[in-house]
């Protein structure tokens, strides 16, 4: 049953989850998991593309762009926890709801 | 695909700036007495070097790397854009980091590699360069805004720029993939075998515009890109981001990544999206408008200045977004884009370089009243505030009205073209011009405070002693805002031939 269809139906399914965790979530880890979530999704999209037809084959664009992805979102999750133990180290939590000191 | 000497050698203006973090960094590390009056000379030096090298490849349009980058006269104006204002950046940080205590080298390395990014997406030609350049842009600033992580606000406002830069990131990349899918599932869009030919702008650009992947792909790419410039309705990190971050920083994120990415879109709406306008531009039209009417009539009722200056961003971005949609369907209107860019960012590092030569240690004086009786006892800076305020609502003759008259130009004359959807223009032009009138009050307030009202108790503002850096980029900001609003003809022309060799 790997057909193209299934494959980007299974790359939405998890891109969709990691929306919604970042959207309804309130905890800043979670959130960043939702978003590591998201980018697997892309990747399994990539991978799928470049595998059914032919010419991704022939030029491994869509393979490489996965390392790539890959690559950015470690260096994301890097600076992403350092930024949020930062934050952690004023308000002793991971709630986003804490988040008060500027008001529109 | 082999890499020539050639390759590398367009590459270079990225590579020097690579060059010159590292460097700040190894010479933080391996000076004796932590001399941090060292690293601002570093990083000056290479974007000297940069500029040199990017000025000298103006008016020959090459592109490297099999197409994935394309070093034509857009990529060295808006370059040369990114480079001037991360130097005027580095320059204003100099005191302010110091006071601050964050005269780190890693603060230097963090701006030069953000800028290499900035270069890297000005000059992307492929959708993997992009989004490369993206994510070496953005992710130093992310740090960036944090880097004084004693300030709660500072590293508060970092985690909100971060989890959604990271969320738009991933619409993005959704985005990118199923243009990738569109692409690949054309036999005619790409005509090489080669790989980047498939991530290619151009390959995109033969996609027929009803491909489904293709409109959804632009769709996502649209929000992803949204989120990064700022625009409504996906502008929600704008003003606790440029509120929290240190003001130098604000400057830099205002000015240089506005710059770069807007210089992508362009160029993506131009070679891969031609079809923008008959596909999304009725929901260009609702987003451009929103953009400028939000930014401006939000900032009205703000009361701290680097959140007003915040919206009024937001509303700038609306009129640059104008600008890009009146181009997507008449290339030759590009150029207003570029100028009006060089316009903004000189004009937007100048005002938040004056906020951060007012900073004290801990304590940055952003709110409107304690601009109150400023030009009693810093003219100078009254002097050059009014000026950049003046170009921020665009009155003349500043560098501020030149860009929103070229860009409101543009939209007008093309009004009356044979597009059905051309009537949008004019009333683009109407909003911007309307909402540049709204605009015009919150920013005579700030003037107002500080030559009509007596200054407020305990806001003494004390003078750096070494704050020359920071004065020396005042008036050269100050300078080309004034410059750009009498003489801009010849910014105008080169932008004009920029945009030539693009669309050749």
């Amino acid at each position: 049953m790997m057909t193209l269809h299934n494959c980007l139906l299974l790359s939405a399914l998890l891109f969709a989850t990691g929306v919604y965790g970042v959207v309804a979530r309130r905890n800043v880890l979670i959130m960043l998991m939702s978003i590591e979530l998201m980018l697997n999704g892309v990747n399994v999209a990539f991978v799928a593309l470049a595998r059914y037809y032919p010419r991704g084959s022939d030029a491994p664009a869509g393979h490489v762009f996965v390392l790539l992805t890959m690559a950015v979102a470690a260096a994301e999750a890097a600076v992403g926890l350092a930024i949020v133990l930062a934050w952690f180290r004023h308000r002793k939590t991971t709630d986003t709801d804490e988040m008060r000191s500027m008001r529109w | 695909m082999p890499v020539s000497a050639h390759d590398l050698f367009l590459l270079s203006p990225i590579l020097i700036l690579l060059a010159g973090a590292a460097l700040a960094v190894m010479a933080d590390l391996f000076t004796p007495t932590r001399d941090a009056g060292l690293l601002p000379f570093i990083s000056l030096g290479s974007l000297a070097a940069a500029a040199f090298v990017l000025a000298g490849l103006w008016g020959r349009p090459e592109s490297a790397f099999g197409g994935a980058l394309r070093v034509d006269g857009v990529a060295v104006f808006a370059g040369l854009t990114v480079v001037a204002a991360t130097a005027l950046s580095v320059l204003m940080s100099a005191s302010y980091t110091r006071a601050a205590g964050v005269d780190f080298g890693e603060y230097h390395a963090l701006m030069l590699t953000a800028g290499s990014g900035a270069l890297l997406l000005t000059q992307a030609g492929d959708l993997m360069s992009a989004f490369l350049g993206i994510e070496v842009l953005s992710i130093p600033v992310y740090c960036l805004v944090a880097i004084t992580r004693d300030r709660e606000k500072s590293v508060e406002a970092a985690v909100k720029y971060f989890i959604l830069g990271a969320f738009a990131t991933g619409f993005l990349l959704f985005g990118v993939a199923l243009l990738y899918g569109a692409v690949i599932s054309q036999p005619t869009a790409a005509s090489t075998s080669a790989q980047a030919a498939l991530l290619s702008l151009e390959s995109v650009g033969r996609v027929p515009f009803d491909n489904p992947l293709l409109l959804a792909g632009l769709g996502m790419f649209l929000i992803g890109t949204g989120f990064k410039i700022g625009a409504v309705p996906f502008h929600g990190w704008v003003p606790d981001a440029y509120e929290g971050a240190p003001a130098p920083v604000t400057g830099f994120m205002a000015a240089v990544v506005k710059v770069a990415a807007f210089t992508f879109l362009l160029r993506a709406g131009m070679v891969a999206f031609p079809s923008l306008g008959a596909t999304w531009g009725a929901v260009l039209f609702l987003i451009a408008a929103a953009t400028m009417i939000v930014g401006n009539v939000f900032a009205l009722a703000q009361t701290n200045l680097k959140r007003l200056l915040a919206y009024s961003s937001i509303g700038h971005t609306g009129y640059v977004l104008v600008g890009v949609i009146v181009s997507s369907e008449n290339p030759s209107s590009g150029s207003s884009v570029l100028f009006y860019l060089a316009a903004y960012a000189v004009t937007t590092v100048g005002s938040f370089g004056l906020i951060s030569l007012l900073a004290r240690p801990g304590d940055e004086l952003e709110t409107i009243s304690s601009f109150s009786g400023l030009a009693a006892r810093r003219p100078g800076a009254a002097a050059a505030m009014t000026l950049f305020m003046a170009s921020l609502a665009g009155i003349p003759p500043t560098a501020g009205f030149m860009g929103k008259f070229v860009v409101f130009r543009e939209a007008i004359e093309h009004a009356s073209g044979p597009s059905p959807d051309a009537s949008r223009f004019l009333w683009l032009a109407v909003i911007g011009i309307g909402t540049s009138m709204i605009a015009a009050y919150y920013y005579l307030k700030i003037v107002v405070a500080m030559y009509m009202k007596p200054a407020e108790k305990g806001e003494e503002h004390p003078v750096g002693a070494d704050a020359w850096g920071a004065g020396l980029a005042l008036t050269l900001t100050a300078a080309g805002t004034l410059l750009l609003g009498v003489f801009p003809q010849p910014v105008i022309e080169w932008s004009a031939r920029a945009l030539a060799e693009l669309l050749n």
